[in-house]
């Protein structure tokens, strides 16, 4: 699996697709759908919050995937409202879980990948 | 050493910056030294810096509370220092009563800088959520970016946390440095 962050709109599902090799219908935001690209996992981790769940028991579902993606949310302000704050933080942990367990992770900015982890030849790689 | 590290929330900065720190005194000896800036004083912030301390037991920091006033510490000789982290000192000092403003934020900053032996300095990602603030949050985000940007300038390395995982936008040539973060990652 390879964790895919990045801001609102720096190209974490185009880059994903592209990678993949996959059509735009291989991405799905729902984790029990049969695609190997998962969209949205910030949207999951709230949903599950709001249902009174630990967000954790979406790993087994996440790591089954090609491409997890999710959007990087805890980069603004701190919020007013103790949920939201919530929310940002349980996104956070998450991602710093599944990056551990993941193959690769790959931070978009402007639609250029940047590996954090594993990577390949041709793309940018810092450490 | 100096080292800046800055994160969003719950990205993982605070265990890589722990790792950094003791691993630098291991090298130096001295005392090792927690500034704890966030004030406990509702629940939720109370919370917090039990998580906190909880992740530093048995790293050998000694906590000293420190809300405010960097200007007037007086540290020991060869001090190893973590400071977390500035986004709260930046509030209090703006904010809370008896304050010291922005001067006491960087000229604070300064003076750490100049007298420990290893600092390092925890900062905030909390730039990037395109909303127009209204002129105290935009006094607030200045300051923070004015000590970010003061102390990446003086830093031997500096860099932000995602996912766990430091990228590093400066940082020294040669093998110490590798040595140091691989002996930091908190796994």
């Amino acid at each position: 699996m390879i964790l895919v962050t990045g801001g609102a709109g720096q190209g974490k599902l185009s880059w994903a697709l592209a990678h993949g090799g996959y059509p735009p219908e291989a991405a799905s935001p729902r984790p029990e759908a049969d695609a190997p690209v998962l969209t949205g996992l910030e949207a999951l981790v709230g949903e599950a919050l709001d249902r009174g769940e630990d967000p954790a028991a979406l790993l087994p579902a996440l790591l089954a995937k090609e491409y997890v993606l999710c959007r990087e949310v805890g980069c603004g302000v701190v919020p007013i409202h103790p949920a939201e704050r919530r929310w940002r933080e349980e996104v956070g942990r998450l991602c710093c879980r599944l990056a551990r367990e993941a193959a690769g992770v790959v931070r978009l900015w402007c639609g250029i990948p940047v590996w954090l982890k594993g990577g390949e030849g041709g793309c940018h790689t810092w450490s | 050493m100096i080292i800046l590290l800055t994160g969003g929330s719950a990205s993982g900065k605070s265990g890589w910056a722990e790792g950094l720190a003791a691993a630098l005194h291991r090298r130096s000896g001295g005392a090792l030294l927690y500034l704890a800036t966030m004030a406990a004083e509702d629940g939720e912030s109370r919370r917090r810096v039990a998580r906190h301390r909880a992740q530093r037991a048995g790293r050998g920091f000694l906590t000293v509370e420190r809300p405010a006033g960097l200007r007037e510490l007086t540290l020991p000789p060869g001090a190893t220092v973590l400071l977390e982290d500035l986004g709260n000192l930046a509030a209090n000092e703006l904010y809370r009563p008896g304050g010291g403003g922005a001067g006491a934020v960087l000229d604070g900053l300064e003076r750490l800088c100049r007298r420990a032996a290893n600092l390092v300095v925890v900062g905030n990602e909390v730039f990037a959520d395109g909303e127009d603030w209204d002129r105290g949050m935009a006094d607030y985000l200045r300051l923070l970016a004015t000590a970010h940007a003061a102390c990446a300038a003086r830093a031997d390395a500096a860099g932000t946390v995602a996912c766990g995982i430091p990228l590093w936008y400066k940082r020294p040539e040669g093998p110490e440095f590798d040595a140091l973060r691989e002996e930091a990652d908190p796994g």
